[in-house]
């Protein structure tokens, strides 16, 4: 027992002598006072010593009950207030007086009368009762109590002693504490985040309702899985486990740094986990606290974002058509070049390094101002500009028509122009042509003084402003209300019908005569026609001229001044007419053709055998001749289209047209026609031609799918006009197989990919730009494809087309599919195999923990046992009886040190490493110490050196040092100058370090046994020890990553050498 | 009085049982000892159930002297019913065990272990955790006598 104890003991017994003594005054007290009042003798003298004796007592009692801290009130059965002490009065506020005039329960401000009377109750079955409670003090204010009260018996009465502490500072503590729980709890809970409060060794202290939502933990193994081991409950969500549970708990060690990291879990979800220490007002590190939260959707929404600017600049570079990004200057400056493609790079006719940077204009291009600020008012008002038609000058191509496609982006706050440049500079130019020659001869039709008509039998298709004029009816009342023979004079009628119905019927082919006509006013006037044969939207007319003969000198004026224009207007058109008298083939024309084969004016005639040999070029001279010989021999003059050489030896494309002029027998007389030089219409369209053809290989020799087509929204149906190789390799049909709703079919098999593939080509017809998807199609063979389609709308002369460029993905995504699938068997595989061996490591350490329990219960007992025998029956026992039961007992002693010894070896294997810097040097010196103050009788010399200094967990290197050491101290025992040392040299590119001692040492032969556990070199009556140190040393070592080694000679000393990794050696690492 | 403070002893060993027995003996301290032998039965008796129904709930032990490795019930298990029920919750309890595995430890103190100490029970190291649980006044110190003793 501890002299405390006594000392209270004593006091103890003291007391209860004291009170003994002055119940035996009592006693005699009382018996004197029966005397007394049954009338006996009175001693006074033995009375008045009692009563001194008492009064001491008293007195002593009093001084303790005027100086206790505690507050004490002594009251009746009823609670009425019979004595209290200064500390209550001080605690209260009342003074004794006040205290006497009042009840126990008029005090009270907690229990109500009927727990008052419980306590009591309790108070008088027990002997006491303990509570706490509550008083007003005379201020008002409550004190808090902690209320212990005993009944005793005074003069026969029962009483209630009452010992109040006061607790007021400790209760309004725990109030406010209870309060702040209550608050960090609500905020906890109406967070975001998943919550996690965790102390350095993992282990949770307070989390909230979103963590456990988080982490997949039930409400239920909350509380059991997150306080033991948070570890074992993150590690299988985790995709990277090692590597975030690796700075999970060093940061959970970590008393500064704040953390934020993405944390991968294996199914899929992304959290973003931010950390941070908590320090308490005194700045003790408590803790750390983690917020998790769900980031998966965010970082989904990036990795598509990444995807989609993949694809988009493929396209970009792809496309056969420039396309340019260029900067939008806020203050309307011009725009510079920031990007552009291949095809922009060969429209400009420049490397894009010399482009980047720079304006259009300042790479030559010119354009008017106005219409920059056109287009950038488009801009600002609609963010974009659809096919623009644009007028440039090309630094090298002069003039040129453009369609502009522009479009504002936001790249990173800063507004740019993705531009796309459609160059139609020689359609337009062949457009014009056309236009302008249709032009011409419309006007010359309109406003031709002769009249001109298309009939188809009885009916006006077609008739030209004079036709109208010559018979006083408007144009529409002759198309719309009339028929042909309306306007012929009654006796003529048969003779035009005739006519007409002759070259209906192709009987002839065109016919000169001359009729009588009627005019809306009645007047008969002589007309002459000239009718041919021709077909007019697909039905047979006559195309024909009629000439009012009946004013024939005016109408020869007005000949004349028609003729004029038209050689005005021939002239400018490079058009000629030409006349050919069939009987002597000679040729008259007008001056335009003269012109046009560079001959001086004036020369007009010649022979068309002249003209074959001088003007037709050689290889079209058989040609023309044909032509010639079929016209003659009446099968009508169809166009025709040859090449002359001019008189200065240019060549030129003609284009000749003409009529044949019979007579009455049908027996050509003249050929007449018009001549036009076509050269530049030609040249245009074999430029065009060769142009086309170029763009057909690019597009055939694509590595693209690339078909353009017509398609009809209403029924869906498709006409491809182009499909190139790539596509029919894609698909494994040819142009011929898809047409019509083929493609719906055929390309897609399962209703749902038709209908979805159809309203993707709907939405685009209206307006929907570029739309860009992945999908699967059939192939012919009837392999599935996925391919991307990236779709746009293209629009020529009018007609809206789509173009759709497919690539195929389907041997990417097979590889890339094949490539997961292994991936997962081969994660699936290394998962079983740690399940596996974390298994056997959970069994291995359940096995150790129950054999040393289940083996030190025995021994416990033996050793246990043995010492009662030796306690209770010493006198049973002779000395060697004893004896044998203290052999016992050392060898009890002996066992339990060798299970604890085992127990350690196999936790070093278990524990987790705390890796830091070590300082070797300072843990040797205080083992030293330690060995030289636990037996001071030895002198031995400790040699250590300074700044050893190693990466690992200090308390398993400390072990491994006292292993060491104290083997040393214990070898040499037996040595008169007993030296041991510590220390380290570098040995190549590692630090080596040794303790060496010149003890028992050993023979070498026996070196490899030295590490073995329960290996001994020495018999335990030489050297003590369980054989189990150099093991654990090892152990410790290894599972550093580092070698130990050992050398010796026998009674010369041993020397132990060892390496530090500082680092995990990964096959040591259990759990 | 003394006697009539009740410790409880959850114990499954009977040589352990024995032992700590006479250890109390052999230092005077003549408390009532319930010696109880699994951890079901222990709680059957904290908590007045099961054959010990009839028991008085008022009548706790002073403190609980708990093996941690036992039948049934866990000593662990037994401690976490303990502090869950609101009648035990501040029951002093001193854990007993033979082992240092440092979870048992752990796993202890987390559940509101109020000390630990080693079998077989050294009676030095018994006394020092009951004066850290300061059930000290209780065990140590008499009441004021009751009637009929004075």
């Amino acid at each position: 027992m501890t002299d405390s104890k006594k000392t209270r003991q004593q006091l103890l017994s003291e007391l209860r002598a004291a009170r003994d003594r002055i119940r035996a005054l009592e006693q005699q007290i009382q018996a004197r006072r029966a005397f007394r009042s049954g009338g006996g003798i009175e001693n006074h003298s033995e009375a008045e010593e009692g009563e001194h004796s008492v009064l001491h007592a008293l007195h002593r009692n009093e001084l303790l009950f005027q100086s206790m801290l505690d507050g004490f009130i002594l009251a009746d059965a009823r609670g009425r207030i019979l004595e209290v002490n200064p500390a209550y009065c001080r605690l209260i506020g009342y003074s004794r007086e006040e205290l006497f005039n009042l009840n126990i329960r008029d005090l009270e401000a907690k229990l109500d009368g009927g727990e008052i009377d419980r306590q009591i109750q309790h108070m008088l079955q027990r002997g006491w009762a303990r509570f706490e409670t509550r008083h007003r003090h005379k201020n008002g204010s409550l004190v808090d109590l902690d209320v212990s009260i005993v009944s005793i018996q005074v003069n026969e009465e029962p009483m209630i002693a009452a010992i109040m502490h006061d607790i007021t500072e400790q209760m309004a503590a725990y109030r406010q504490l209870s309060l702040h729980n209550i608050l960090l709890k609500a905020q906890c809970e109406t967070s975001q985040d998943g919550i996690l409060f965790v102390d350095q060794n993992q282990n949770g202290l307070l989390w909230n309702q979103n963590f456990l939502k988080l982490w997949h933990i039930s409400a239920a193994s909350a509380d059991t899985a997150t306080k033991t081991n948070l570890e074992r409950l993150l590690r299988p969500q985790l995709a990277e486990n090692e590597l975030f549970l690796e700075q999970f708990k060093q940061l959970n060690r970590d008393t500064e740094k704040h953390s934020q990291d993405i944390v991968i879990l294996n199914d899929g979800r992304f959290f973003d986990a931010y950390s941070r220490p908590v320090l308490s007002e005194e700045g003790q590190f408590l803790g750390r606290v983690w917020y998790f939260r769900d980031v998966t959707e965010k970082i989904m929404a990036e990795k598509r974002l990444r995807t989609s600017e993949e694809m988009f600049s493929k396209i970009f570079q792809a496309s056969p058509f420039p396309i340019t990004l260029t900067t939008l200057e806020r203050d309307g400056g011009e725009g510079r070049f920031v990007r552009l493609n291949e095809a922009a790079e060969a429209y400009i006719g420049k490397p894009a390094e010399e482009i980047v940077g720079k304006t259009w204009r300042e790479i030559g291009f010119q354009y008017s101002e106005a219409l920059r600020q056109e287009i950038l008012q488009i801009l600002q008002k609609e963010g974009r500009i659809q096919r623009k038609e644009v007028e440039v000058i090309h630094p090298a191509g002069g003039p040129r028509n453009v369609l502009f496609s522009s479009e504002v982006l936001e790249i990173s706050g800063q507004p740019y122009l993705l531009s796309v440049i459609l160059d139609f500079t020689e359609k337009k130019q062949a457009e014009q042509a056309l236009k302008d020659a249709e032009t011409k001869f419309r006007s010359l039709v309109e406003q031709s003084l002769v009249g001109i008509y298309i009939i188809s039998s009885k009916r006006f298709e077609y008739v030209n402003p004079r036709f109208s004029e010559i018979f006083g009816y408007s144009e529409d009342e002759l198309m719309h209300s009339m028929g042909v023979l309306d306007i012929v004079y009654e006796e003529d009628r048969p003779i035009v019908m005739g006519n007409i119905r002759k070259r209906i019927s192709g009987e002839v082919h065109d016919i000169h005569y001359t009729f009588r006509g009627v005019r809306k006013d009645g007047h008969v006037i002589h007309l002459e026609a000239h009718g041919v044969q021709s077909e007019y939207h697909g039905r047979k007319v006559i195309i024909g001229a009629l000439l009012d003969i009946t004013d024939r000198k005016q109408s020869e004026e007005a000949l004349r001044e028609s003729e004029a224009r038209l050689r005005e207007a021939q002239q400018i058109a490079r058009i000629g007419h030409w006349e050919m008298d069939v009987a002597h083939r000679k040729i008259r024309w007008s001056e335009e053709i003269a012109r046009i084969h560079d001959l001086p004016e004036g020369e007009l005639e010649l022979s068309a055998e002249q003209a074959m040999k001088e003007f037709v070029h050689p290889d079209d001279v058989g040609m023309v001749r044909q032509h010639m010989e079929d016209v003659l021999s009446g099968e009508g003059f169809r166009p025709i289209e040859f090449r002359i050489r001019t008189k200065n030896g240019t060549e030129k494309i003609i284009s000749l047209q003409g009529k044949v002029i019979r007579d009455e027998k049908g027996k050509p007389v003249r050929v007449v026609g018009t001549l036009q030089d076509v050269t530049v219409l030609k040249l245009t369209e074999l430029a065009l031609q060769e142009k086309t053809q170029f763009y057909e290989a690019v597009i055939e020799k694509a590595a693209e799918g690339i078909c353009v087509f017509e398609f009809d929204p209403k029924s869906g149906e498709i006409e491809f006009n182009v499909w190139n190789r790539q596509m029919a390799e894609i698909t494994g049909y040819d142009v011929n197989e898809i047409h019509g709703m083929d493609w719906y079919r055929k390309l897609f098999p399962d209703s749902l990919m038709q209908e979805k593939a159809l309203r993707r080509l709907r939405r685009l017809w209206e307006g929907d730009e570029l739309v860009n998807e992945e999908c699967e199609i059939l192939r012919k063979d009837g392999d599935y494809r996925t391919v991307s389609i990236s779709t746009s709308l293209i629009s020529t002369y009018g007609r809206q087309q789509i173009l759709a460029m497919i690539h195929d993905r389907t041997e990417e995504k097979r590889a890339q599919s094949k490539l997961e699938r292994l991936n997962a068997e081969l994660e699936q595989r290394v998962q079983e195999r740690t399940a596996q061996l974390r298994a056997l490591n959970r069994e291995l350490e359940a096995f150790s923990y129950s054999v040393s329990h289940d083996l030190k219960s025995p021994l416990r007992a033996i050793d246990g046992f043995s010492q009662a025998l030796l306690e209770d029956y010493p006198e049973q026992l002779d000395e060697t009886g004893r004896k044998y039961l203290n052999r016992m007992r050392a060898a009890c002693v002996r066992m339990g040190s060798l299970i604890e010894d085992l127990l350690r070896l196999s936790r070093i294997t278990r524990a987790d490493l705390d890796l830091q810097k070590v300082d070797l040097s300072h843990i040797a010196r205080q083992i030293s110490r330690d060995l030289q103050r636990s037996d001071p009788e030895r002198d031995v010399i400790f040699e250590i050196a300074d700044g050893a200094v190693a990466i690992g967990d200090e308390q398993l290197l400390r072990i491994a040092m006292e292993n060491l050491i104290s083997n040393s101290w214990k070898f040499t025992r037996n040595v008169e100058k007993a030296k041991i040392e510590f220390g380290y040299r570098q040995e190549s590119g590692e630090t080596v370090f040794y303790v060496k001692d010149n003890g028992a040492g050993f023979d070498m032969r026996y070196v490899h046994k030295l590490f073995g556990a329960f290996q001994r070199l020495h018999s335990p009556s030489e050297f003590e020890g369980s054989g189990v140190g150099l093991a654990t040393v090892q152990r410790i070592i290894h599972r550093h990553g580092g070698r130990i080694w050992a050398e010796g000679q026998p009674e010369k000393g041993a020397a132990f050498y060892f390496t530090i990794k500082g680092e995990k050696s990964e096959w040591l690492k259990t759990s | 009085m003394v006697e009539d403070k009740l410790i409880l002893l959850v114990e499954d060993n009977p040589d352990d049982e024995l032992l700590t027995l006479r250890a109390f003996e052999k230092n005077h301290l003549a408390n009532r000892i319930e010696v109880v032998h699994d951890g079901q039965e222990a709680l059957d008796f904290l908590f007045c159930e099961g054959k010990y129904a009839g028991r008085d709930p008022d009548d706790l032990p002073v403190v609980v002297l708990l093996d941690l490795k036992l039948p049934k019930l866990d000593g662990i298990e037994v401690l976490r019913q303990i502090r869950e029920n609101e009648r035990t919750q501040w029951l002093p309890v001193v854990v007993l065990t033979t082992s240092r595995q440092e979870q048992d430890i752990i796993d202890s103190y987390r559940l509101g272990a109020n000390s630990y100490i080693a079998k077989p029970v050294d009676f030095k190291s018994f006394i020092e955790a009951v004066r850290q649980l300061g059930v000290y006044w209780l065990l140590m110190n008499e009441l004021p006598p009751r009637r009929g003793e004075s």
